[in-house]
């Protein structure tokens, strides 16, 4: 926290506040009650409720406390009989379109028991059938005013709910207009999908053309929930909770490697009312997406602990007690030789159940264990580095800080859907004057907010990054950062001329002008890298054309992690205690060679070639769980002292119990009795990670991408040179028709094996995975309607999808966004690039 | 002709001289802004052209077509020059004879002249309409012989002089300094000192600076703003471009409604013949100052002109006002630096940097200096756009320019300021007209709305009126604006329906004040005004609503009935054959009545009586209810 540096007189009391604030939270910070219901910690202040209203000396008007800072010697009164007044008859304004009956009532204190409001059809007649009933703030600040009659005629505002929607609807007669919702929607989360509509008694919350969420480009990540005062913006189907006890507990969402806080709200049987972000250390609305608050409670619904371990036998699959399982599971895998014996894992388990399956697979030798990597996104930068000597400069994330004046130049990553939480993050830089370029060759949810976004053809983000740092180098040479190579580079570079380097890379110059005046312009400059960005054919040329200009810039690289324990599970393959397995093809390879005979799969693989013996361990009964000879149900619950690594290298303890399972059995627990099964010594996996042979680096709370010393220098190996050189003859755009350059996108939609769009109801609506995105020009060439469905022909292999033409996306080229469930998808997820042709669909 | 362009000040200076000699051949001025064109100004201006034409007298006579030249009822009115004869009311066919007689030979032609009981005998020079007479035009006199689309003739009335001064001889801080001697205020209707917000924009240190021109009049009934950008577009630019030397801004907007066209159309060719000019752009004419102007529309909302509204609109999002501070000479556009003025403030830069802040602050009241320009519309006699000195009264401008009532009623109020304005009684006419004084009595000068209501006039329905508008046009977001205005609109149409209750006007109070105190933005804060002011002049209006049912004006149609005057009725039976409800019947008397109970009320019967009898008359109150009580129901 700042320093507290200004002093001011709050009714009669000196208060101390940290420079900056409002006088609204000056206020509450010093525990001084003003009622409001518009503003909201972190959100930008509209000051529309007007209940906020103060007196300070020297105005003479009243101003709202909200947006009035905080100054040195001020004197505030929050409360005098003209304001209480005035709020009082504000508060009677806003009741007289909100239904008060429950807020008024003389029944109030007792009607908890006797429930005797009676419901309007569909309508919350009063607030024991508002969903928010209890959380909502209306009630707080009409108890805190008293109020006793609404002196105004109530009118009826008679306007549809949204019902169109999954997971959030909105009831527009509950609304009050306070305007947080449009706030965080475009101010906070960047989406922009709420916005308020009409005028006068018309006005409403509304979207583009009052369409429904799902067809605004909502990403359905449920800010809008959070900071609703009343029950307007409520979660679909969630029903008022009056009478019911709730309890809540934490779980950290494993879902992506943002790892955000989630909190969960569950009746007395232990089912899931609600998940949501957890306000703890920050507003709830500075994290937490669809996947966590929404796809995690259907799941958490809808798992059954009650799932059993099962063999399979000769007359077909025989559920059996785990205890059955195990001993099944020990023997067969104890007949096996171990070095035709692969132990494979997905990251989603706490970092100590992995270990123990790391450490169970150890005792089989070292040879075969795998962590199924398909991003292969760290593993390649750090390889890169070592393997030419370099040393790159990472940005801190852990730190949480970011310097003054951010500058953020994000390659081919869509920040909201891989990591959300540092998107918050960049827009909150953003908002207090950070500059963004964003250059991505595909869909990119937040480039709209840039400063600059630039569209290079997909596969060639490096000629489009060479050009930059040409065009620089011509215009201002003794800008550019010194550091040994820089002469050899800019002789090497002497060779091009910007027009055709930005011409190749399919830009035009302008936007390469104006990445060059951003840049120089600017300091503080961080290279946020994407998975993507290193997943195609190009990427050592596009990683090192980054490499060069942010060390051109003394800029930071950022490499956006997406999946969970990345950062740690890469830091001990970087060490050699696991390996690395990217393409399942590989994995085939060596069971059809009979190279590997037994597999034991600890979360899923999108694997398509059966060992002899194969065990699957996984929280779902996925498609590969279906194939193998024993399945063991992973636990959801884990226990205390379990911990995930997140994105930024954090060890994040999480501890959350299923009360409906009655034994949970953890990862740790199972290889532990497995070992025993197998003769091996039982090992304890606690959070202090005790045992001996753990990698050193768990001692410590964080993980750093860290790397054998090396040095800054600028590079540009001959190889590189001749593929410039090639592509620069290569006339962009020239896809004949029909053909298209096919980005193959990450979707984390497919969790452990589980299938969201299809396991979730509804997810599919919010985000669908077989949508194909086209440039609306090329879809009209094409004669191509959205919603149409589309076959793209791959040779061998065809994909379909349907249409969805987005202006993003730039014409010859099409997206696609797989779950990769199989291993020939798991192979063009590894192209990560494609060439296909398009056609129509008609069988 | 070669679009004229200027390289060096002293190249501006030279095609301003020797211009105002006043010889040459006569000029034809003919009123065709929008209100003049829709009276069929253009119409009339090609009569005179193929006239010109067919007669050979492009060389004799010059025909012009200006803007507005104020005395809207009597458009298209046509002013001969240099004697300024002045012709209302001018007729295609009539364009022949004018142009010959008077346009060539100087003759005045008194039948078409104006002439009304007050000046029986005609008059033949503007100067001589009464009109005209009480007024100080020192914006809107050029307007009469100005060619709005030429920058050539707004540089011979004298433009751009201001400019070269400024730009040759003064350093920013001393324009800063005339301007706030002048006491020069904003014309939009909160009356800040110009000069004063000019100065704190100079002294943010951010840059760029910007500087906007609010053009988005959305008062009904006022279209001062509108006068001035369609007649003298230059004079708003001109003001512009000297804000922008003195503020030390690099770039402009002129924000006008889109209801305007013929103000955007004639501003954007004020401005890209400025470019051309060299008057706008890069090093202006070999100065150091850069100056751009760019014209954006108003997407059609009142609230736009609200100052950080129009911010939000300008930058592109919707129109909602924020709370200030901070202000937007703090924080503005794109959070820069930006001074906002109104059109008429802008206009009135010019004129006192030429004429120097001395003679212009001897003009006005102790506070509120110079003239005020007004659209003098409602029951007066003589309506348009006026330009009157700042502390004048209510008295002068309704009596003497307007001519007192049309009707031989007596006016009985001024609704002055618009929606956010509040209605003065007669009572209250000596009241000056200036910055201090009008909200002392409850009303605001605001941009220049000036309605004059005589007896006919409900003031509780008028109240409704402007409320009704104020609710539409509230941008909802705050509380009090949104609510308040709904409420008051509901409560105000149960009393005009004779529902009302004598709590509702302490309730109607309660949200007024509310709404003053505790509403985001100038919008919220003022709507009330005109209830509140209605309440306390015209208290009896609403209790006679509640308590008699009784609308003296007898507007409000719950409360009023049609019967027949039997002494008038002459026994046509139009009414009766006209009545669409059968709700006439003839009496024993063979004269038609009104049944009572059948009347919908839809006052065809008056209409159609024909005016010598006028036999159809409508009673509220007290007769009513006798009426009412009536077993037979007939009147």
């Amino acid at each position: 926290m700042k320093d507290k540096t200004i002093k001011l007189k709050i009714n009669d009391q000196l208060v101390e506040a940290r420079t900056g604030v409002s006088v609204l939270q000056a206020a509450r910070e010093a525990g001084i009650y003003i009622p409001s219901l518009c503003e909201l910690e972190e959100l930008p202040a509209t000051a529309s409720c007007r209940l906020c209203l103060i007196e300070i000396k020297g105005h003479l008007s009243l101003v709202p406390a909200c947006s009035t800072r905080a100054e040195n010697g001020m004197e505030v009164v929050t409360s005098s009989d003209r304001l209480e007044s005035l709020r009082l008859a504000t508060l009677e304004m806003i009741l007289s379109e909100h239904p008060y009956f429950c807020l008024i009532c003389g029944e109030k204190a007792t009607c908890d028991d006797l429930k005797v409001t009676m419901a309007k059809a569909f309508e919350p007649g009063g607030c024991v059938f508002c969903p928010r009933d209890g959380q909502c703030e209306l009630q707080q600040v009409a108890s805190y005013l008293k109020i006793k009659k609404v002196s105004f005629k109530f009118r009826e505002r008679s306007r549809y709910q949204w019902l169109k929607d999954p997971f959030i609807s909105h009831n527009p007669n509950l609304c009050i207009l306070c305007g947080r919702c449009v706030n965080v929607c475009g101010e906070i989360r960047g989406e922009n999908v709420l916005t308020v509509v009409n005028r006068g008694e018309t006005t409403a919350i509304g979207t583009f053309y009052n369409r429904p969420l799902k067809e605004s480009n909502c990403s359905f990540c449920g800010a809008c929930l959070d900071v609703c005062p009343t029950g307007a913006m409520s979660e679909k189907g969630l029903l008022a909770a009056r009478g019911e006890k709730l309890s809540s507990q934490k779980l950290l969402c494993s879902l992506c490697g943002c790892g955000c806080e989630l909190e969960i709200e569950s009746r007395e049987d232990g089912s899931c009312r609600r998940i949501f972000p957890s306000s703890q250390d920050q507003p709830a609305f500075m994290s937490g997406c669809l996947r966590g608050r929404f796809g995690l409670k259907e799941l958490l619904a809808g798992y059954k602990p009650g799932e059993s371990p099962y063999l399979r036998t000769k007359d077909g699959v025989e559920k059996v007690s785990l205890e059955e399982a195990l001993s099944a599971a020990a023997a067969r895998l104890k007949e096996g030789r171990a070095e035709e014996t692969a132990f494979v894992f997905s990251e989603s388990a706490p970092v100590e159940d992995l270990l123990a399956f790391i450490s169970l697979g150890q005792g089989f030798g070292r040879q075969n264990i795998f962590w199924y990597y398909p991003e292969n996104f760290l593993s390649r930068l750090k390889g890169f580095e070592e393997q030419n000597g370099l040393e790159f400069d990472y940005y801190p994330l852990s730190s949480g800080q970011w310097p003054d004046q951010p500058c953020f130049f994000v390659l081919d990553s869509d920040l909201k859907s891989e990591a959300v939480t540092l998107w918050l993050k960049i827009k909150k830089q953003l908002r207090a004057g950070a500059r963004l370029i964003t250059l991505d060759s595909s869909f990119n949810s937040v480039e709209s907010r840039a400063d600059l976004k630039i569209k290079p053809f997909p596969g060639k983000e490096y000629l489009a990054l060479v050009a930059i740092f040409k065009l620089w180098l011509d215009k201002q040479p003794g800008a550019i950062k010194f550091y040994p190579g820089l002469e050899e580079l800019t002789g090497k570079l002497s060779h091009y001329q910007v027009e055709e380097l930005a011409a190749a890379s399919g830009l035009d110059l302008t936007s390469v002008e104006a990445a060059v005046n951003l840049l120089a312009g600017n300091n503080h400059w961080t290279f946020i890298l994407g998975e993507r960005f290193l997943r195609q054919a190009n990427w050592q040329e596009n990683l090192l054309a980054a490499w060069n200009l942010s060390l051109a810039l003394h800029g930071q690289i950022l490499p956006v992690c997406s999946r969970i324990n990345e950062v740690f599970l890469a830091q001990l393959a970087a060490q050699g205690k696991i390996k690395v397995i990217t393409e399942v093809r590989r994995l085939e390879d060596l069971i059809k060679e009979k190279k590997i005979r037994h597999l034991y799969v600890y979360g899923d693989l999108p694997l398509d070639e059966k060992p002899e013996f194969l065990v699957v361990h996984n929280h779902f009964f996925s498609r590969l769980g279906k194939q193998g000879d024993v399945f063991l149900p992973a636990s959801f619950s884990s226990e205390q002292g379990s911990h995930f690594v997140d994105n930024s290298g954090r060890l994040r303890e999480t501890s959350f119990w299923q009360k409906k399972e009655e034994k949970p059995t953890s990862g740790r627990e199972v290889f532990n009795t497995l070992r025993e099964k197998l003769g091996m010594a039982e090992r304890s996996y606690s959070a202090n990670f005790t045992a001996d042979n753990q990698p050193e680096s768990l001692a410590v709370a964080d993980f750093k991408i860290e790397c054998k010393s090396g040095s800054k220098r600028y590079l540009l190996p001959e190889e590189m040179a001749l593929k410039i050189q090639s592509n620069l003859t290569e006339v962009q755009g020239t896809v004949s028709a029909g053909e298209f350059m096919i980005v193959v996108e990450q979707n984390l939609d497919l969790y452990s094996g589980c299938d969201l769009p299809t396991e979730v109801s509804g997810y599919n609506q919010a985000r669908n995975p077989n949508l194909i995105l086209i440039n609306p020009e090329d879809a009209g060439c094409l004669e191509l309607a959205a919603g149409q469905a589309m076959k793209i022909n791959l040779g061998k292999y065809a994909l379909r999808g349907v249409i969805k033409p987005d202006f993003g996306i730039i014409p010859g080229v099409l997206v696609i966004r797989p779950l990769i469930t199989d291993s020939i998808l798991s192979d063009l997820y590894q192209q990560g690039l494609i060439r296909g042709t398009v056609e129509l669909k008609n069988d | 002709m070669e679009p004229l362009k200027f390289n060096l000040l002293k190249d501006l200076k030279t095609a301003g001289q020797g211009s105002q000699n006043g010889s040459g051949p006569r000029v034809i001025s003919l009123s065709a802004a929008s209100c003049g064109q829709a009276s069929g100004a253009l119409e009339v201006a090609s009569a005179f052209e193929s006239a010109i034409k067919e007669l050979g007298l492009e060389d004799k006579v010059k025909f012009k077509l200006t803007g507005c030249h104020g005395f809207c009822q009597l458009e298209p009115d046509i002013i001969i020059f240099p004697e300024k004869y002045f012709y209302p009311l001018v007729k295609v066919e009539n364009a022949k004879r004018i142009l010959l007689e008077s346009g060539l030979n100087g003759r005045f032609i008194p039948e078409l002249g104006f002439k009304d009981e007050g000046t029986p005998n005609g008059v033949s020079r503007l100067e001589e309409l009464p009109f005209y007479q009480n007024q100080l035009r020192w914006l809107i006199d050029q307007q009469l012989d100005l060619d709005p689309l030429s920058l050539e003739d707004y540089l011979k009335h004298g433009g751009f002089q201001a400019l070269e001064a400024v730009l040759s001889e003064l350093t920013p801080p001393e324009v800063i300094g005339e301007i706030v001697a002048s006491g020069l205020r904003g014309r939009g209707g909160a009356g800040f000192s110009t000069g004063l917000k000019w100065k704190l924009a100079r002294e943010v240190a951010a840059q760029p600076k910007y500087l906007v021109c609010n053009g988005d009049e959305g008062d009904p009934g006022a279209y001062m703003d509108r006068g001035i950008l369609e007649s003298n577009p230059y004079s708003v630019l001109e003001g512009m471009l000297i804000g922008g030397y003195a503020v030390g801004a690099t770039r402009g907007f002129i924000y006008v409604r889109q209801e305007y066209p013929l103000a955007i159309e004639r501003l954007d060719k004020a401005i890209s013949s400025l470019f051309q000019a060299g008057l706008l752009g890069e090093k202006i004419l070999g100065s150091d100052f850069s100056f751009e102007l760019e014209l954006v529309r108003g997407a059609g909302a009142f609230v736009s002109g609200e100052e950080t509204a129009l911010i939000a609109s300008v930058e592109g999002r919707r129109a909602n006002p924020r709370q200030r501070p901070p202000f937007p000479v703090v924080s503005g556009l794109w959070g820069k630096p930006t001074v906002i003025n109104n059109v008429e403030t802008w206009a009135n830069i010019p004129l006192i940097v030429k004429k120097g802040a001395a003679w212009f602050s001897k003009t006005g009241t102790d506070k509120s200096k110079g003239t005020k320009i007004f659209s003098l519309v409602g029951q007066v006699k003589y309506s348009g756009l006026i330009e009157v000195p700042l502390g004048i009264s209510l008295n002068e401008i309704i009596n003497k320019i307007g001519g007192g009532a049309k009707s031989g009623k007596k006016i009985k109020a001024v609704q002055i300021g618009g929606p956010s304005g509040g209605c003065l009684p007669a009572e209250l006419f000596n009241l000056r007209v200036d910055y201090e004084s009008l909200p002392a009595a409850g009303a605001i000068m605001g941009s220049g709305g000036l309605i004059a209501l005589d007896e006919d006039t409900c003031l509780v329905n008028l109240a409704l009126y402007f409320l009704k508008f104020a609710c539409d046009e509230s941008c909802g977001q705050c509380v009090p604006c949104r609510i308040g205005t709904q409420q008051m609109v509901s409560i105000l149409e149960k009393i005009t329906k004779g529902q009302g209750e004598l709590a509702d006007l302490d309730l109607l109070e309660k949200i007024g004040s509310t709404m003053q105190q505790a509403s985001l933005c100038g919008l919220g804060r003022t709507a009330p005004n005109p209830v509140l002011t209605a309440l306390r002049y015209f208290h009896h209006e609403f209790e006679e609503h509640i308590v008699e049912k009784k609308c003296r004006a007898l507007v409000c149609s719950d409360l009023i009935s049609y019967v027949i005057d039997e002494g008038k009725c002459s026994g046509c039976l139009l009414c009766l054959n006209s009545c669409p409800y059968g709700a006439i019947e003839i009496a024993s008397s063979g004269l038609p009545q009104i049944k009572l109970s059948s009347c919908e009320g839809c006052g065809l019967c008056s209409s159609v009586c024909p005016e010598e009898f006028q036999a159809v008359k409508k009673i509220s109150g007290k007769d009513r209810q006798q009426i009412q009580l009536r077993p037979d129901g007939m009147s």
